[in-house]
């Protein structure tokens, strides 16, 4: 829990981050609240192993929110949850006084945390949310740790069994009313799983059938 | 472009582009490097994103923004014929060394680097910096027609007039697209850029999310 150390990972135990843990404690299942401590614990390994150096609390935040556009109190937004989670960070945020260009990492970092291919170039706190979620989830990355680094994040933070349906399942809970935030990203790949009739929407046909198509 | 100023300073549809050094580096620079068509595209695309934000009252820096539109598809261009970047990133690092030798500030330099590299992530860009916003909203609208109607006739004659959208456009831009990102097919995964590949190679397979959750080291 708060303060404790794993795998030589302290979870930040300042007052921003015993909030930020109650925030989310609060609003998320245990399910996907380890989910999330877990990101933070694979993501500041691996900033220790790479040399990329982040705020701890700065990159707590950002990874303890990083999914929380997928809770029910935003049941009825249309935005990407990406970009709910990344505004409930800001919000929270700028409620402790935290400077706005530190404020603009998290959002970003949150936001962007399913973009592939951009958050390795943008400030460590996106590199490192990208890179926890997508170890977390897709085990992207998975021999570059340690045997017992492994062990140790999950003795703590265990992926539950049958992590993975869960998790899918996660994620549509949280777009299932908004099937169409998620054309042409990865998460439109979920809905057309869960989501039979779903119809993903082409880039080519879009460009086909645009009003310019008319004076072509 | 015979006959085509490629940076007229005259008002078109009461927008400039700006008549400064940087702005007719920016010209030159992309003008030698793209073909006609998404040199035009990328004109358009000032043109369009700064009739958006005329419209909203967006304040922007013209000077940013029209590097930014004009950098946005460069990472399409042979000189990155081995890149392995998504396309976007290899146009933002492009605009970015281009900036930094210029002595740019950090923050508007990343300004300019986000605005090309997020150009094609979908629900966004419309939160971030002006600049950033109105590059996605000006390339959505030449290239799928996005908000078409909120411009006036007027407008969209003004500016195919002075940068011309070719017949069958659609197809040309495909294929350029195509060009750019054939040989780095892994780099769309995720994105729309997908569709691309798919329509242009029938052998080519997108990769699933939900597979490659499904198909993780975990999992085993």
């Amino acid at each position: 829990m708060i303060g404790s150390v794993i795998s030589g990972i302290r979870i930040p135990d300042s007052k921003l981050a015993r909030e930020a843990t109650e925030f989310v404690r609060d609003r998320e299942t245990e399910f996907l609240f380890h989910h999330s401590v877990r990101v933070y614990l694979w993501g500041a390994l691996l900033g220790e192993r790479t040399g990329l150096n982040v705020d701890p609390e700065l990159f707590y935040t950002a990874s303890l929110f990083h999914d929380l556009g997928l809770t029910q109190g935003f049941g009825k937004s249309q935005l990407r949850f990406e970009v709910d989670g990344a505004n409930a960070a800001r919000d929270f945020l700028r409620g402790h006084n935290i400077e706005e260009a530190d404020v603009e990492r998290v959002w970003l970092a949150i936001a962007l945390h399913t973009t592939p291919g951009i958050p390795e170039h943008l400030h460590p706190i996106g590199t490192l949310t990208a890179a926890g979620v997508m170890m977390d989830i897709v085990g992207y990355g998975y021999d570059g740790y340690t045997e017992a680094q492994r062990s140790a994040v999950e003795a703590a933070y265990p992926h539950a069994p049958g992590f993975t349906e869960q998790f899918l399942d996660t994620l549509y809970d949280g777009l299932a009313h908004r099937h169409d935030s998620t054309q042409a990203t990865g998460l439109a790949d979920v809905v057309a799983d869960k989501a039979p009739h779903f119809h993903r929407r082409n880039f080519c046909s879009l460009m086909r059938s645009a009003p310019w198509a008319d004076k072509a | 472009m015979q006959g085509i100023d490629s940076h007229p300073v005259a008002a078109i549809s009461g927008i400039r582009i700006p008549d400064s050094k940087l702005a007719r580096d920016v010209t030159a620079f992309v003008r030698d490097t793209e073909s006609d068509l998404l040199f035009n595209h990328s004109a358009r695309v000032y043109f369009w994103g700064a009739l958006v934000g005329d419209r909203k009252g967006l304040r922007f820096d013209a000077e940013l923004f029209y590097t930014a539109a004009m950098f946005h598809d460069i990472g399409l261009t042979e000189h990155y014929g081995h890149s392995h970047l998504r396309f976007e990133v290899d146009g933002a690092n492009a605009a970015r060394d281009f900036l930094r030798q210029r002595r740019i500030s950090d923050s508007d330099v990343d300004t300019v680097w986000n605005a090309i590299a997020l150009h094609t992530t979908p629900g966004i860009p419309e939160f971030m910096r002006p600049e950033i916003a109105l590059v996605q909203a000006g390339a959505g609208m030449d290239v799928a027609g996005r908000g078409f109607d909120a411009f006036t006739p007027a407008q969209r004659d003004a500016v195919t007039a002075a940068f011309p959208r070719e017949a069958d456009f659609e197809h040309g831009i495909i294929d350029a697209f195509y060009q750019g990102m054939k040989h780095r097919p892994d780099s769309t995964f995720g994105t729309f850029n997908d569709d691309i590949l798919a329509f242009k190679d029938p052998e080519f397979r997108r990769i699933d999310m939900c597979s490659a959750i499904l198909a993780s080291d975990w999992a085993g």
